[in-house]
Parts: C-alpha cells; structure tokens; sequence
C-alpha cells in the first residue's frame, strides 16, 4: 500500500474531518457557555474554512490530473478513482455544500449546533465519495454515509413531533431500499466475480456474465437508486421529508444527494444500457418508473399550498424527467443526465434557500400566500426566486429550458432508424412535455403570489445577511450562464465522458 | 444431498421475502427494525456464496464487503433505535399506525 | 461573430431584438421611476426601429435574396447546435412592421398608463415583449424561434395579467398561458423531427438548411409517414398546431378573447402586431415545408376557413367593444390561413404573400381600431359595453374618424388597405377551392355587417352611459391618426406602386378575376349597407332588444353565448368525468387527464351542432373546467400519501415487483 498517494487521494476529505472534529472540539469546550446563535456563526465560519481548504485540495487534484503530471486513476483497487470529471463533479458538491452552510448558520434549529454541521459536512463527504466510487464496497459505503447523515439531519428537530415522524419515515424507507440495493449489489457481485465497477462493466459486455443474475440485479438496483433519486413509486419519504426537516437540509438532499445518485447512476447503467443484450428490457423498466415519477410528481404538486411540499413533488417530476436521459442509453443521454442534474441542482437549491429565507423571517412555514406582495417588498429577492422557479418550469433562456430540450432531444436522437413518430420514445418526450404543461398550473401559481400586491403584505422587509445573498446571486448568474452559453459545461462533460 | 449455490440463493431469497413481508405487516416499529436487519443479512448471505462458490474465493472479496455491511448494518440499528425513542417521546407509542400524522 | 459591423454582415441583426433587451433589464433592475421608464423603452425600440428599416430597405430590391449569419451555440455528441440571423424580404417587412407598431403604441402607453402607478414595471413588460417578438423574426433556427416564442408566450402572460386585482385577469393570463402551451408541444416536437430528420435547426444555410431545395426533396421523399403526409407535410402540420395556439385557430381560439382582460395597449400588442401574427408568421416562415405536401396546405386553408366563418359569427352577438374586436381578430387570423393555405394550392411560392400581405396590412387597422377602443373606452369613463354609449361621434372627433378609418379598413371598403389584402385571398381561395371561397365570402361579408352594427351603436343616436365624453390627449391620438392613414393608404400604395406582392414571397404574384371583385365589391357595401338598414335606425341601448334578436331570437341567443363552444366542451367532459369518477382508481386518475387534455384540443369542432344545454353548465368557462378536474385528480395523492407508513413500503414494494414482472416479460 502506498500511504503517501493514499494521504494525497484523499486529502479533501481529511481535511474536511479534520475540520469537522476541530469544529465539534471548540463547540463542547470553547463555546460552550454562548447562545446558539453565535455559537453557529463560529461553527459555520469553521465548517466554511474546512469545506474552502478542501475545495482547494479537489481543485489542486483536478490541475494535477488534467495536465497529466500526476494520475491518482484507478488507485486502491477503484476504491477512489479521480479523473477530471469526478473530480469536477466532486468540486460542485464541495461547493453546494459552501452554499448549503452559508443557508443553514442564521437558523440553527436547536442548541446541537456543530453536530448540525457535522452531519453536513459527514454527507458532503459520502457525495464525494459516491463520485469518486468505481467499486460497489466504497460505493455501499459512500451511499450509506449520505442516508444516515441525512436521516439524521431531517430528525435533528427532536422537539418537533413532524420532524421526528418525516425521519423514521425516511429511515425505514431508506432502509428497505438499501436492503433492495444490497441484494442487487451482491447479484451484480455475482454475475460477474468482481467488485470494480471496470470489470464489472467487462464481464456484463463480453456476455460472461449469466443475464438472469445481471437482471435480477438490475431490478433490485433499480429500486435502491430510484429511493436515492425520488423516482415514484419510491418517492414517498420526499415531500414529508422536504417539508419537515430543517430547510437547509431539504435543499441538500435536493441537490447534493440528487447529482451524486445520477452521477453513480450514469456510472452504473450508461455502460451496461449501451451494450447490454438486455437493454430493451432495462429500458422497460426505467420508462415506466420515469413516467410514474412525471405523473405523480405533477399531479401531485397541483393542490400543494405549502411551498416546500410543492418543491418535493416537482423534484419527483424532475426526477422523471431527467431518467427520459437515461432511457437514450447513449452518450448524448448520459450527458445530458448530468447536465440536468447539474442545473436542476442549482435552482432547486436557489430556491430551497429562498423558501428558507422566508420562512425563518415569518417564524413557520411559508404558504404561497405569504408571498404576497413580495415584489413590492423585496425586489431583489424576488427577481432571484423567479429566475430558479422559471427555471425549474423550463421557460428559456434560463437553462432548465435548454437541459429539458437536451435530455429530449437525446431521447428522440437514440433510435435514428425509426422512420416514423408512432415508433421510438416521441411518445415518451409527448407525455413528458403534457406533464411539463402541467406542471405550470402550480409554478404560474407560486409566480402570480409574488406579482400579485397585497395591500397588507404578510412579509416584512427582509434583511439577508452577505454571505445568503452573496449565495444566491451566485446560484442565480450560474442558472443563467448555464442557459445562454451550455455549451463549455456540456462539451467537458462530453469530453470526460468519452 | 450436496448443497450447491443455488441452494443458498434460494435461501437467502426465501429471508430476504421474509424480512420483506415482516416490514410490510408488523407495525411495532423495533419488530420493523429487526425485519430490515434480516434483509440486509439475506443480501449477506449472498454475498458469502457467490464468493464460496466463484471463481477465486483466495480474493477476499466476499467477507471483505460483508463485514463493511455488516458494520453499516449496526450503525443504521442504532440510529433507528435513536428514532424510535424520538417517536415514543411525541406519540407515547411505537406502534406505527399511530404515527401517521404527516399526510396530504 | 462580429455584431458591431453593420455592413456587410447581417449579425447586427441581433441587435433588433437586444436593444428593448436592454431597456428591459435596465428597468427590472433600477426601477426608475414611470417617465423615465417610459422614455428608455421608447428610447429602445426606436433604435431598433431604426435598425428595422435599414434592413427593410436591404431587403428592398432584392426580393430573391437570402443572407444569413449563423454561428455555433454550441456541441453536444457529435452535432452543432446553430443559431443565425436571417434576412429576407419576409424578415424585412415583419420587422419593419412590428416595430412601427410597436412603437406607437409604445408612445400611446406613456399617456394610457400615466396615472398606473406601475407604470415602470409596464413599460418592462413590453419591452420583453417586443424583444421576444423581434428575435422570433430574425431567428434563422427553429430552436431560436421557439425560444423567442415561449418568451412571447410568457411576457403576454404577465401583460394580460397585468391587472391581476381583477380576478378575472389572472385567471384569463392563465388560460392564454397555457392554452397556447398546449399548442407548443405540437410546436417543439415538430422542431424535434425536422432536426433528427435533417440534422440541422438552420433555416437557410447555404443551401443545407430545412427549408433549401435539397433538404425539402428529401424530406417530401419519404411517402405516407403519417396521416398519408410525408416528412416535410408532418412536420409542418406539428408547427401548424403551435400556430393554432398562438394564433388563436378553432380549437385553441379560446384564450384570445379573455385576453382582453390585460390594459387596452397590451391588446393591441397582442391582437395586433405581435403575438397572434406569430403563428401566421411560422407559417409563413416554414412555407417550404408546407408546399412540399400539398394535404397540408388543404388543411391550413380549412382550418383557417372554419375558424374565420365561426369568430365572425360570433362577433354579431357580442356587446363589449374589446370582445367584438377580439372575435373580429380570431376571424381575420382564420382568413390570413386560408390566404396560406389556398394561396399555396393556387400559386406555390406565392402563398407566402398572399397570408403576409393580409398580416401586414391587418396588423395596422386592428391596431388602430384596438387604440380607438382604447381611447373610446377612456372618453367614456372606462365603459366597455356597447350599450351603454352612443352619441359618442359629435364629442370625441378625432378619435371616431381615426376609428372609422379602421372599420372600413376591416370591412374591406373599396380602395382601402383591407380591401386590396381581402381580395387577394378571395382570388386565390376562388382558384384553390368553391366551398372555402364561399365560406370566406360569407365571413367577410359578416364582418363588415357586425362593424357597421358596432359603429351604429357606438357613434349614433344618444350617450347612454355614465358622466360626461371626452376627447383623449394629444399623446393617445397622434398615434391614432398615424395609424389611420396607413391604414386607408398602405394597401393602394403598396401594391400598386410598389408591388408588395412581388417583394414578400419574391416571385412574380399576379391573379385577376372579374367576378370575385365584383362579389368583394358586393360583401364589403352589402354587408355595410345591411348593417346600417337593421341598426341605424333601430333603438339601442342597454333595455333594448337588439333588431337582430327580435327577428332570430334563438340563433342570436346562440351567438351571444358564443355558440356554447365553452359549454359543449364542458358538458361532455363533465358527464365523462361523472361516470368515471365513480371509479376512482390511479390508473383512472391517470387516465382522466389525458382524456380531458384531447377534449380540449377537439372539442370545438362539433359545437355548432349543439343547442340545447343545460343551464348550470352555461355559466361555466370550459378551460377553468378543465384546470378544476386537473386539478381534483391530485386527490389520488391523497390516497397515496396517507400517512401509512407501511402503505408507503406496500408501494414501494408493488413497484420492484412491477419492474420484476416487466423485466420477465420483455426477455426474451
């Protein structure tokens, strides 16, 4: 074993713990006897130092590996494999959760402040690992790292009777689906004899591996990570869990947990779909849990009143429709996943953080009638908010427009033999695009509330800190980046991936 | 009678259904636990043979990945025994018909 | 891409729609207060007035020519993504067009809207509005045009919903929002196949792009790909679907007069220059396509027949002033698609200026007309019913001659503009087909018949409204009179001087019939002079019968009801729904919706034979019906999300065994 590469491979992450346990140290000795408050400010500027430090170590590991002076590739048995796009993934996540700690300080939800923040960085470090996984052990472990700190997370309010019931909610769905993913690990293990995700990719295209164990796996794989993705009929826990956990933690699991399960997703069947002798019959699978999720998800966002709740089930729909990607099963799909799990990602956070915003001013949850008014009141905010709901609804420019046209037009370009549009997935791209009509019943709701001006606005002028607003504004300017000019994005993507 | 893999397969099947149907049905929520943990061993079990029974059980494979889930395994028991005191201090029951307040 | 050279390269272009881009982010984002914003939006758009013409007088002259700019947006797998800039003659004369329009009425909001206190985010608004339309003009990529026109189709929800304390605006915003959504989705999977069929979005790329000679071959190559139309026919019937919903065709024509609940100015926007003419304006954009199977053209010409015949008989029964205009509007749209589409079948190429020459020309006297409502609606204390005015001529001179000049404009009174742009396409439906001639002689004779009825309502006899009369400011009827004269003028001008016909589609247009201008001559002074022997000296006000109703008292009903195209929808969905409803199941749930979501598509087709209905449905708007039953069957969510948690695991579980059985039954 070489212990020095081993330290080097792994250096963002032992920074980040190290600064998880420096951060959980001065909180039980040193600020003690502070109200939770400030105590938060301390523990977040540290986890923001510790996330920064580590962010430098990913970069420093990314010019090393694109100008070739250093390979840590295929290291330790694929355990950590770090290639430019894991590690720019990597980087994102890094960077989300910077965003995600700047949203969480100013509302701690009680006085555990720096197990908060722990759990925080615990599950930024398990998405970094899930990227950087090609070995089911370390991708078990990694995916397993993420659920439990997020379950945990989303009971933190042990006071709150609703966020202990979202919890065991979430954990005992969590846990039977990672009981469905662990016997489809150990099918897939025992197909092929090997545990790296190269040689399980080998062994399933060359056809040594017998088709039934490789089926089975893909079932049972097919639930585990459709749980991690909210994909229906798996998606129960989210709009419970997104509702009642902490917001800052709704936002997470909304996007730092989302990219790292299409990442590993992508990882996972982009190969085996391409080639696979059974591929038709995996796509059957994925299409109807696709449809399943656009349907349900919209259908089920029309009547929400509580914004949050309505964010779950259009995150379910999204969920479906980035999976129409992944029924392409060739390059331009997989491309497209990421990049739309990458943008959807970014409003979805954007506008989580909004929602928290709010409703740590208003003191409970934001229904979409407090919005009222908001315009008048707070411009600035609203602008922003618009941009990510806009996004989300797919009206171009903004690059939810362009990352649906993508994962469309990827869907419709995978079968260029078909000659006419009763053949190929034309029917799928119509019902996504019917479900995405729908789907602005309840976007043009939450958008009307912002414009409409109440004569008694229920929000206040708000006041939001530097670093919440530095945050969004960022979030934001990426939205409308990534939709005028996609294409540096998607051609590194495309780049890596080939 | 020799025992051959698919012995252990089925046998790992038939828990893996057991742990299932337990989850559906019982609502004590440590029962509930306890299912999951049967599940979780079923997927064990076949990690186990199909390592005993490959091509190059001198790779380690198998245990190696076992022990991993089986640790993971213990952490996912206490923190769902965390919960279940979480819930029994709100609801004053474990039972978990009782704990459905959370609905649209 | 070099956007500063503005000689050579037609790049500048991009600055038609950039400059009211600008102004509008100038405006959302330091909120000035309203004259300021007034001022650099008209600012704006007179820059790109400017820029408009120049490239209206390049194109001048050089009807044939086609320039383009495009460039790479960029890679994905192993395509370019292109966008580009195109101009042409149909480019040319758009621009210029819009842009007129747009800035007068521009001019005509500074003084409509001084005393709205959100005057500023107003004058936002239409500039997004006017940068969606402008870019839509000058895309040469179909994925750039759709882009432009979902942002048309956004900026016109946020104007028609402008007065959101109105209920009855935002509800109306909401309908024109997604109605017209329904009709893109025919729209982006028609973009959809024309790239995976031609591997390009270019419009014109040296002679690669859909619609050049080589590509368009190919695509009519391809026999009986659906519906017995070729590639090129069923591509273009799936952009035709976004032209219906934007253009406000039978089946999706429902939104456009709601959409009179937005400020008078937006109507005239949207009526107008604007948003309608944009469905027109893919069709006469895509043209190429069309020709290229010629059951395509038959069914635009029907389509647009059908819808033209339905709206003007509507409009008869109508008594708000902005509701006839509107169904006056859906009506003119129908007869710009049978000018398309029977153009097409009688000249090819030249269809293409018999639909535009129509677009042009109507976009100024319905403008006109619009402002003139508006600025009648305003003398009269905000009073929209036609009842309740009257007398109005003798206090508010100008604004009732700029007025007339429009209506007999739209009545295609001889030697005005709509009379050359109406004859036209009455000659080429003569040639093309008898029955959509005649459905279109009859329309237009309608219209000309329920503007004189209007006329006489609003100008004759006595005021019977509330307070007093009064003429508008200088502001609001400068463009009124600007307006007027082209409306009289631009028709003879431009066609007998100019040759407009020749310059829009840039082949030689020349059709001549003795017997259909004399029927012309007989709708326009028939239909005037019925009007004027039932209505100029009948007594009309509000407790009055109107002379129509006491001679056809239940047709009239019918008409005033719209012809129960809401309602017919509405009953049949309803009792579908009631049967359905009893079993309520997910998978029926599931089902409901998309059966709904067809009725909406078809449900006008067969509303003309319908008369008897029941009164609680009557009252009903069939859209709001349908958003309601879309909207209840999220109760299935209800049964799903029930807060059991082991009912959410049973589902779960349901699921891995669906994908099981699914799994065992696709291998093979």
């Amino acid at each position: 074993m070489n212990y020095p590469q081993l330290f080097l491979t792994t250096l963002p992450e032992l920074i980040v713990v190290l600064g998880m346990f420096v951060a959980l140290g001065f909180d039980y000795t040193k600020y003690k006897e502070l109200d939770p408050q400030t105590r938060s400010n301390k523990v977040a500027a540290l986890s923001t130092i510790a996330l920064m430090l580590g962010l430098a170590g990913v970069v420093w590991q990314f010019l090393q590996v694109t100008d070739g002076s250093k390979t840590f590739s295929n290291s330790f048995n694929g355990q950590v494999v770090l290639t430019p796009l894991t590690l720019w993934f990597k980087g994102l996540i890094f960077v989300l959760a910077l965003f995600v700690v700047q949203f969480a300080k100013t509302d701690v939800p009680n006085k555990h402040v720096s197990e908060y923040f722990g759990l925080i960085l615990l599950s930024t470090l398990g998405m970094g690992f899930l990227i950087t996984a090609q070995n089911l052990i370390m991708l078990f472990v990694s995916i397993e790292l993420i659920s439990l700190s997020l379950y945990g997370l989303t009971a933190f309010q042990t006071d709150k009777k609703f966020s202990v019931e979202a919890g065991i909610k979430y954990f005992t769905i969590g846990g039977v689906s990672s009981a469905f993913l662990l016997f489809g690990l150990s099918y897939l293990f025992g197909a092929t004899n090997e545990l790296s995700f190269e040689g399980i990719t080998a062994a399933i295209t060359s056809g040594a591996a017998p088709q039934n164990y490789v089926l089975i796996a893909s079932a049972f794989l097919v639930v585990g990570l459709g749980f991690k993705i909210a994909a229906a009929p798996f998606h129960l826990w989210a709009p419970d869990t997104y509702q009642c956990g902490p917001v800052p933690v709704a936002a997470w699991v909304a996007s730092g947990s989302k990219i790292a399960s299409f990442f590993l997703l992508v990882q996972l069947f982009g190969p085996v779909l391409e080639t696979s002798e059974q591929k038709e019959t995996l796509i059957a699978g994925i299409v109807l849990v696709s449809v399943l999720s656009m349907v349900l998800g919209n259908i089920g966002a029309l009547r929400q009143s509580c914004v949050k709740r309505l964010l779950a089930y259009s995150s379910i729909a999204h969920a479906g429709y980035i999976l129409i990607g992944l029924v392409a099963a060739n390059e331009d799909g997989s491309i497209s996943v990421l990049f739309y799990a990458v943008i959807y990602s970014l409003a979805t956070l954007g506008a989580f953080a909004t929602i928290g915003i709010i409703d740590s001013r208003l003191g409970r949850e934001a229904q979409i009638d407090d919005f009222n008014g908001t315009w008048k009141q707070n411009p600035g905010l609203s602008i922003l908010f618009m941009i990510f709901i806009l996004s989300l609804a797919g009206i171009p420019p903004l690059s939810g427009f362009f990352g649906k046209f993508y994962l469309f037009m990827a869907a419709i370009g995978s079968q260029p033999e078909i000659a006419s549009w009763s053949e190929g997935f034309y029917w799928l791209v119509a019902v996504a695009l019917l479900m995405s009509a729908v789907s602005l019943f309840y976007y043009v709701k939450v958008l009307k509330a912002f414009l409409v001006s109440a004569d008694t606005p229920k929000l206040p002028s708000i006041q939001i800190t530097k670093a919440e607003g530095a945050g969004l504004l960022l979030l934001a300017v990426l939205v409308v980046y990534l939709g005028i000019y996609p294409t540096g994005l998607v051609e590194f993507i495309a780049a890596s991936l080939g | 009678m020799e025992i051959t893999l698919n012995h252990y397969l089925i046998l790992s099947a038939v828990l893996f259904t057991i742990g299932l149907i337990g989850a559906l049905t019982r609502r004590h929520i440590i029962i509930m636990l306890v299912c999951l943990e049967i599940m979780l061993n079923a997927a064990n079990l076949n990690l186990i043979a199909f390592w005993h029974f490959g091509p190059n059980p001198i790779l380690l494979h198998g245990p190696l990945f076992t022990l991993f889930t089986i640790a993971i395994a213990a952490t996912e028991a206490a923190l769902g025994l965390a919960l279940v005191l979480a819930i029994y201090r709100h609801f004053k029951t474990v039972d978990l018909e009782q704990v459905q307040d959370l609905k649209e | 891409m070099n956007l500063f050279n503005f000689t050579d390269s037609v790049g500048w272009l991009m600055w038609v729609p950039i400059c009211p881009l600008i102004a509008g982010v100038f405006l959302a984002l330091l909120k000035p207060s309203g004259r300021v914003s007034a001022f650099v939006a008209i600012a704006a758009l007179a820059v790109s007035l400017i820029l408009s013409l120049k490239a209206f007088a390049m194109t001048w002259g050089h009807e044939a020519q086609i320039e383009t700019h495009n460039f790479t947006w960029m890679h994905i797998g192993g395509v370019d993504l292109e966008f580009g800039m195109v101009l042409n003659a149909l480019t040319g004369s758009m621009l210029a067009m819009v842009s007129l329009i747009g800035l007068l009425i521009f001019i005509y909001s500074w003084s409509y809207m001084s005393h709205d206190d959100r005057m500023g985010r107003f004058f936002c608004y239409l500039s997004i509005f006017m940068v969606g339309m402008l870019g839509l003009v000058v895309a040469n990529s179909l994925l750039l045009f759709f882009m432009f026109w979902e942002i048309v189709g956004l900026a016109s929800y946020l104007l028609i919903g402008f007065w959101f304390q109105k209920p009855s605006a935002a509800a109306a915003a909401k309908k024109a929002f997604i109605t017209t959504r329904i009709g893109d989705l025919g729209f982006l999977i028609g973009l959809l196949w024309a790239f995976k069929a031609t591997g390009t979005f270019l419009l014109f790329d040296n002679g690669s792009g859909i619609l050049e000679t080589t590509q368009i071959a190919a695509l009519a190559a391809s026999e009986n790909v659906m519906f017995g139309m070729n590639t090129a026919g069923a591509i273009a019937l799936f952009l035709f679907i976004g032209a219906i919903g934007k253009s406000g065709q039978l089946p999706l024509h429902v939104w456009l007069p709601d959409a009179m609940e937005g400020p008078t100015p937006v109507s005239a926007l949207i009526h107008a220059a604007t948003m309608v003419a944009a469905g027109v304006f893919l069709v006469a954009r895509a043209f190429p396509l069309f020709i290229a199977d010629l059951a395509m053209l038959e069914v635009v010409a029907w389509f647009g027949a059908f819808t033209t015949l339905f709206a003007a008989l509507v409009a008869v029964g109508q008594y708000d002033i902005k509701r006839i205009l509107a169904y006056s509007t859906v009506s003119q749209l129908g007869l710009m698609m049978v000018g398309l589409g029977a153009g097409g079948l009688a000249l090819k190429e030249g269809g293409i200026s018999i639909g535009m020459f129509h677009l042009l020309t109507h976009a100024f006297f319905k403008a006109l007309l619009f402002l003139g409502a508006g600025s009648i609606i305003h003398g009269c204390n905000d009073e929209q019913d036609v009842r309740l005015m009257g007398g109005v001529f003798s206090k508010m001179k100008i604004s009732s001659i700029a007025y007339l000049a429009g209506t007999i404009a739209l009545c295609a009174f001889p030697f005005t503009s709509g009379y050359f742009s109406k004859d036209q396409i009455l000659l080429s439906a003569w040639t093309a087909s008898g029955p959509i001639f005649w459905i279109s002689a009859i329309a237009s004779l309608l219209t000309a018949f329920y503007m004189t009825r209007q006329c006489c309502y609003v100008f004759l006899g006595k005021y019977r409204g509330k307070g007093h009369v009064h003429e508008s400011s200088p502001i609001m009827t400068v463009p009124l009179v600007i307006l007027a004269v082209f409306a009289v003028a631009l028709g003879y001008v431009s066609e007998h001087f100019y040759h407009i016909l020749d310059y829009l589609s840039g082949v030689h247009v020349h059709q001549h019939e003795s017997i259909v201008v004399i029927i012309s001559w007989i709708i326009a002074l028939g239909g005037i002079g019925l009007g004027l022997l039932v209505y100029a000296r009948a007594k009309l006000g509000i407790d009055e019968t109107d002379p129509v109703k006491k001679v056809f008292p239940v047709p009239y009903r019918w008409l005033e009801n719209r012809l129960y195209a809401d309602e017919f929808y509405e009953a049949t969905a309803f009792k579908l729904w009631d049967v359905l409803a009893i079993l309520i199941t997910v998978l029926e749930a599931i089902m409901n919706q998309l059966v709904d979501f067809v009725t909406v598509v078809v449900r006008n087709i067969g509303s003309f034979f319908l008369n008897t209905i029941d009164k609680r449905v009557i009252d009903e708007v069939s859209f709001d019906g349908t958003c309601s039953r879309i909207y209840n069957s999220s109760q299935i969510n209800k049964l799903i999300q029930n807060g059991f948690l082991q009912g959410y695991l049973r589902l779960l579980t349901g699921g891995a065994v669906l994908i099981g059985i699914l799994l065992i039954v696709f291998t093979r």
